[in-house]
């Protein structure tokens, strides 16, 4: 993890190639999923809707917040507010003694990926279950998730068969259908006998104190339902301003995350059972995580980024994502939307090297639903980079030198022969830049003769 | 934690002092309504893997049933379900059934979804391995909204969209069902559902109200019987000699006849009892429930005060 | 019609004879093309570097030996791409250079476009007959400027079959500072391009800089791909 960006994603194409073909497989899938999907209706004028409710709600964040706090109280829930992950840790901390926690179900939530609750559980003498099936193998892996949506695309079949063989007893043959089976043995049983769901929020609605979840597997609501105690992780972004909203925000997700109408299995939460019902949990919490958010909101170039709706998109159009997988970037959020966000929630000394994992194609900007300018805030990231020094002073005297040459016409001229007479050098491997050029491509040819001098030579004269 | 609350409210507040509001945008997009609500739903829903169904009277759904739930052994089943989209089957708690039979507050032809509520229960619509579902075919909407807004008065504490079978695609990218949540989705919908079918052996007639009541019968209380002796309304002397998961088994003391119960027509009756109906007796019995030991069945009703 | 002849840094040194083809092409159809002599870069690679004090520089150089013409063309999506749609930001808040920048930028045209768009030209002559080609969308000016079907529809016209490319649009891994900063997973970008490329004559596309990260890689692999740019096959088929 504490490996930057270069050299983990270096060691991880030579050593695992097989994690390439994973991501390179199943991102493509979604994306041409995805791509098929926002065909089906007029994707470009929800997409447009939807940033705007985003950015509407983002401007009266405080307002919308307190109106949720107010209903979700209303409707039966306790709400908590956490600064960082340490505060959340805490209430969390509070919640398992308050309620006698032995056992613990997860529903996936990156936000507790942030605030590390596995292992605070775990400190607590807590046994957690991770339901959803692609965080359940990386659980049995001991790895992070590698993708927002897939956690696990990153492994192929004969690696979860390996995994399942060693850790559940499954044969070495297995079929994905038996290792489901075999998954949900053990979950059900899990589900069944857990004090506590932890789950995320894909929203909350504020004018109703609603908290929607959605997923495909049924996991979520089995963690919202089977257990006595439901706590849900929600970051303070994660508003919705009306019930209305949701006709569009959950089909955009949906389409957007993995080409489908809907997610499978939506739950509208609106608080604890109630006395009329069968089941259901007889308490409910809500924190509501801060852990750098506001830090983002109140920075100009990236707070639109507070409007991501988790769906993956980003990072299943990312050429440079589908390469390595997330593990590669060493944080929580991987692909365009982790190199905005990460500096932004934790360093912005992270971005000198972040910043750069990216070619700038901007194929993110063009399947984002909430209309994130990913492009141009990771531009602005290496900016901040570049005017911080971070890039090492040899970088900055080469632009700054390259500038130069190039705004006296006559120097850019001269360096023009200079590359031919020294054409030989191109392929030294020790020179800086040129020479990881080389690497992959050879020495640089050259036109025998510069545009210029067929100019001068030959065009000019006719 | 105040504390932190403070402190985030300050921060975000201190973020927005030099921004202008952005104003809230007018009525998004939607698909166009190019056929009627339902056969768009029938369409969506059958894109998504959801086996679904139609069927214009209550009669053609139960002769449906009756012939498709055969193939199972036991259900767990809505109190919200009337009776007689019942299943014909032994009732096992959700984690043991083998099919979980839900009554839908609404359908949506956008998106092939449908609302279920949590007060016919969470578990019944989760594990069971197959999940039949009864839509009123009038309660099929074009748009997810129009749905959400007929339930924002008074929403249940969990709503769910159910759309589709459980899956996952986590291992190797390779489709897999019934994951978590039941394999398979059966929603039928059925128009007219809540008027009782005429034809059926048991005569049942009468209105219930919209939305189905739960039968109330505890059947706890019914176990608790085994072994009393009871009296009919005209005063004849019966034992509940057994109770099972499914049948009353009663031995009438002056014939030694013995007679079955079925908890489906003593749960039906409770329900329609709940629902406001009023059965004063065992031709009552006869006429709005079942022809089945009506004296029996309303005296161990009346019993338990159910009736 | 007086146009000025952009040829960009790279093109300038890399693809010089293509960008003569370009003059050539410009010429055929009674276009007068001047070549002011002091221009040099565009300032893209300090811009997606971050260093924009020196990217500001270079846009300046650019401004003036541009001022005044009609149109400027260049044989490059990706630099047409940097003139037109980056460029003004980098003078955010600076109005006399901001507007400089946009008056540019309305002038500025990528040399298919310019002749798809200003010229009216969808036929350029059938030199290209029974060539089969792949066809590569550079990131920016496929996606920033949305110049898609000009190049393609000009190489079509011209007889050649653009055989389907599964990854036609995907990012080749150049990506300026990119290529030298994260070399394996520039090259393993570039793997994916030449991985899928179908069988054909040549590769081509309006973006050197992609060509001679996707050609040096093949070569380098001993891969045999012929690259061609854009503007010589432009040429070709007007005059082949």
């Amino acid at each position: 993890m504490a490996k930057g960006y270069k050299a983990a994603a270096r060691e991880m194409l030579a050593s695992q190639p097989e994690v390439r073909a994973s991501v390179t497989k199943a991102t493509l899938h979604f994306h041409a999923n995805r791509e098929r999907a926002y065909g089906e209706v007029d994707a470009e004028s929800w997409r447009d809707w939807a940033a705007t409710v985003k950015r509407h709600l983002l401007s009266r964040l405080d307002h919308y917040l307190l109106l949720a706090e107010e209903k979700l109280s209303g409707n039966g829930v306790e709400v908590h507010w956490a600064e960082n992950a340490a505060d959340a840790q805490q209430i969390l901390s509070r919640l398992v003694k308050r309620h006698d926690v032995k056992k613990v179900v997860k529903g996936k939530s990156m936000l507790s990926e942030e605030l590390e609750v596995n292992s605070l559980l775990q400190r607590l003498g807590v046994e957690v279950f991770e339901t959803d099936l692609g965080e359940y193998i990386i659980q049995l892996a001991e790895e992070p998730p590698s993708h927002i949506v897939g956690p696990a695309i990153h492994k192929s079949l004969d690696d979860i068969r390996a995994l399942f063989a060693k850790r559940l007893g499954t044969a070495r043959d297995a079929s994905p259908e038996e290792l489901a089976a075999a998954a949900r043995r053990v979950l059900r049983e899990a589900f069944l006998s857990a004090d506590m769901g932890i789950s995320g929020g894909n929203f909350v609605v504020a004018e109703s104190g609603t908290l929607v979840l959605v997923e495909n597997e049924g996991n979520i609501r089995l963690t919202t339902s089977a257990p006595r105690v439901h706590v849900a992780l929600v970051g303070i972004e994660k508003l919705l301003p009306r019930t209305r909203d949701l006709e569009v925000f959950l089909q955009l997700l949906a389409r957007a995350a993995t080409g489908q109408k809907l997610g499978i299995f939506t739950s509208l939460i609106s608080g604890p059972r109630r006395p009329d019902e069968s089941d259901g949990p007889e308490v409910m919490h809500v924190i509501f995580v801060d852990n750098g958010r506001s830090s983002v909101l109140a920075d100009d170039e990236m707070q639109e980024a507070l409007s991501c709706i988790r769906c993956g998109a980003c990072l299943n159009a990312c050429p440079v994502y589908r390469q390595t997988g997330g593990h590669a970037y060493g944080q929580v959020y991987s692909g365009p939307i982790g190199i905005v966000l990460t500096p932004g929630l934790k360093d912005p000394a992270l971005a000198a090297e972040l910043g750069y994992a990216c070619s700038l194609c901007t194929a993110c900007a063009d399947v984002c639903p909430v209309r994130i300018p990913l492009p141009k805030q990771i531009l602005a990231w290496r900016r901040r980079a570049a005017e911080s020094g971070a890039g090492g002073p040899l970088e900055k005297w080469l632009f700054d030198g390259y500038a130069n040459i190039v705004s006296k016409p006559r120097f850019y001229r001269m360096s023009a022969k200079m590359l031919r007479a020294f054409k030989g050098l191109t392929s030294a491997p020790w020179l800086p830049v040129i020479g990881a050029w080389a690497s992959g491509h050879g020495g640089l040819e050259p036109s025998p003769k510069s545009f210029h001098q067929i100019w001068e030579e030959e065009l000019a004269n006719e | 934690m105040s504390d932190a609350r403070q402190r985030i409210l300050r921060r975000i507040a201190h973020a927005l002092e030099r921004r202008w509001p952005v104003e809230l945008p007018g009525d998004p997009w939607r698909q166009a309504e190019d056929a009627a609500a339902p056969t768009r739903f029938v369409q969506n829903a059958t894109q998504n893997g959801v086996e679904a169904l139609s069927f214009d009277s209550p009669q053609a759904a139960a002769r449906w049933l009756a012939e498709w739930a055969a193939e199972f052994s036991s259900a767990a089943v809505s109190p919200h379900v009337p009776p007689w989209l019942q299943p014909q089957l032994p009732q096992r708690p959700p984690a043991e059934a083998e099919l979980g039979v839900s009554r839908a507050l609404a359908a949506v032809a956008d998106t092939g979804s449908v609302l279920l509520s949590s007060s016919e229960g969470r578990r019944l619509q989760l594990l069971p391995p197959v999940h039949l579902v009864w839509v009123d075919e009038a309660e099929v909407v074009q748009h997810l909204g129009e749905a959400l807004e007929a339930l924002q008065e008074n929403p249940p504490s969990a709503l769910a969209l159910h759309s589709g079978p459980s899956k996952s695609a986590d291992i190797g990218q390779i489709m897999v069902q019934g994951v978590h949540g039941p394999g398979r989705l059966v929603v039928a919908l059925v128009r007219g559902l809540d008027a009782a079918p005429k034809a059926t052996r048991g005569k049942a007639r009468g209105k219930t109200t919209r939305a189905t009541p739960s039968s109330g019968l505890d059947w706890n209380a019914v176990r608790r019987l085994q072994g009393r002796t009871l009296a009919t309304k005209t005063g004849k002397a019966f034992e509940v000699l057994r109770v099972t998961d499914n049948t009353v088994v009663i031995r009438v003391g002056s014939s030694e006849k013995s007679y079955t119960l079925r908890r489906k027509t003593l749960e039906k009756a409770a329900a329609l009892a709940r629902g406001g109906a009023v059965i004063q007796g065992p031709s009552d019995f006869k006429k709005k429930v079942a022809d089945e030991a009506p004296a029996y069945a309303w005296a161990i009703l009346r019993e338990l005060g159910a009736i | 019609m007086r146009v000025a002849f952009f040829v960009t840094c790279l093109a300038d040194q890399f693809f010089a004879e293509a960008a003569a083809d370009a003059v050539r092409l410009l010429r055929s159809l009674d276009i007068e093309v001047v070549f002011p002599r002091g221009q040099t870069c565009c300032g893209q690679p300090a811009y997606n570097a971050g260093h924009w004090d020196a990217a500001r520089k270079m846009a300046l150089h650019t401004q003036q030996v541009f001022e005044g013409y009609d149109y400027v063309v260049l044989p490059s999506g990706s630099c047409t791409t940097m003139v037109r749609a980056y460029t003004p930001g980098l003078f955010a808040g600076d109005k006399p250079h901001y507007t400089a920048a946009l008056d540019l930028a309305e002038r500025t045209y990528e040399l298919s476009e310019f002749l798809v768009k200003v010229l009216n030209v969808e036929d350029l002559g059938d030199g290209l007959r029974g060539l089969k080609v792949a066809y590569h969308h550079g990131c920016h000016v496929s996606r920033e400027l949305g110049i898609k079907s000009e190049p393609v529809g000009l190489l079509e016209a011209a007889g050649a079959e653009i055989v389907p490319w599964q990854a036609d649009n995907e990012c080749c891994g150049f990506g300026g500072v990119f290529s030298v900063k994260n070399v394996p997973v520039s090259l393993a970008m570039a793997d994916h391009k030449l991985d899928t490329l179908p069988e054909v004559d040549v590769l081509t596309s309006a973006d050197g800089a992609c060509l001679m990260h996707m050609g040096g890689h093949a070569k380098k692999r001993g891969l045999d791909i012929k690259v061609r740019h854009l503007a010589s096959l432009l040429w070709e088929a007007r005059n082949g």
